[in-house]
């Protein structure tokens, strides 16, 4: 079962940080979603009456500039597409990041820095562990008794930097993979150019 | 031959709605461009340039949808006003004439 944090944070010397409030982008994704819908229906409406007026009004520079409504009409609806897409990404991020936590600051680059930190403390321990392995203690059982214990105690904390080890390794290796993969949507991502009308191609 | 023809009455009254739609186009659009750099600014990570000039040509992409919806109102008016101007003068020669 994963366990979810309220917030992390996982940063080294170097201090350059990734910072994301899930919480809040959460908020404004619902918010923009609710923008895009009234997009939609605001175009739907302008257009609708655009089309009414090529009703009321024909001649030749009519003819001219419903084309060009016509023309202008796809670009907006593939604007709303590009905007809906780019929303996608936002749902996808606020979706990998929200089992991580609520507020994360990680510095990717401070990965090997902290494994390395990991692994050396882990090296001290073996190392004690070692030294309590190596005492004779048949000649003072009482002490012998609360030395074993201590060894317990290095031997269970040893286990829980392993596994915090493996924790934070999972974390970097999570949020890697999902900036990676917000990389390349966004890659896809392409605004279709639009130009501004002529007004005197129609007057 | 096509037949040149302008309802004053309809033009017009699209007009106004349009007028309308499109004020509350732009507060749309104020809105998305707010809530893509609130976003922006909850997510700071090496994606963050791209997503910071995504959003530029997506605010500059809806500055030219309003410019062209404000535009198109303006060419109904401007046709509106010649049709007027043209059936008043057509009008007024009538007068003139009987």
């Amino acid at each position: 079962m994963e366990t979810t944090y309220s917030s992390f944070y996982i940063f080294g010397k170097s201090g350059e940080k990734m910072e994301i409030n899930v919480g809040l982008l959460q908020k404004e994704y619902i918010n923009l979603s609710k923008q895009l819908e009234t997009f939609y229906d605001s175009y739907l409406n302008i257009y609708n009456d655009l089309k009414e007026a090529n009703s009321a009004w024909q001649d030749y520079h009519a003819r001219l500039f419903f084309n060009s409504v016509n023309n202008t009409k796809i670009k907006v609806n593939n604007t709303y597409d590009e905007l809906s897409s780019l929303k996608d990404i936002y749902l996808y991020l606020i979706n990998q990041y929200k089992s991580l936590g609520n507020k994360i600051k990680i510095d990717l680059k401070a990965k090997d820095e902290i494994i390395f930190n990991f692994n050396n403390f882990n090296d001290k321990l073996n190392e004690l562990i070692s030294l309590y392995n190596s005492l004779d203690l048949s000649f003072c059982p009482n002490e012998a008794v609360k030395l074993n214990k201590q060894k317990e105690e290095l031997i269970k904390i040893k286990s829980y930097i392993i596994k915090s080890k493996e924790k934070v390794k999972d974390v970097f290796n999570k949020v890697e993979t999902i900036e990676n993969e917000v990389n390349l949507k966004l890659s896809k991502i392409d605004i279709e150019s639009l130009k501004e009308i002529t007004i005197n191609e129609f007057i | 031959m096509m037949e040149n023809y302008l309802n004053e009455e309809e033009i017009t009254r699209i007009i106004d709605k349009l007028d309308l739609e499109v004020r509350e186009e732009k507060l749309n659009f104020d809105n998305i461009k707010n809530s893509l750099n609130s976003i922006n600014m909850n997510y700071k990570s090496e994606n963050k340039t791209k997503l910071e000039d995504l959003s530029i040509v997506i605010n500059n992409k809806l500055n030219t949808i309003l410019k062209i919806h404000d535009d198109d109102i303006l060419v109904l008016r401007k046709n509106l006003d010649t049709y007027i101007s043209t059936s008043d003068k057509i009008s007024k020669l009538f007068d003139d004439i009987v």
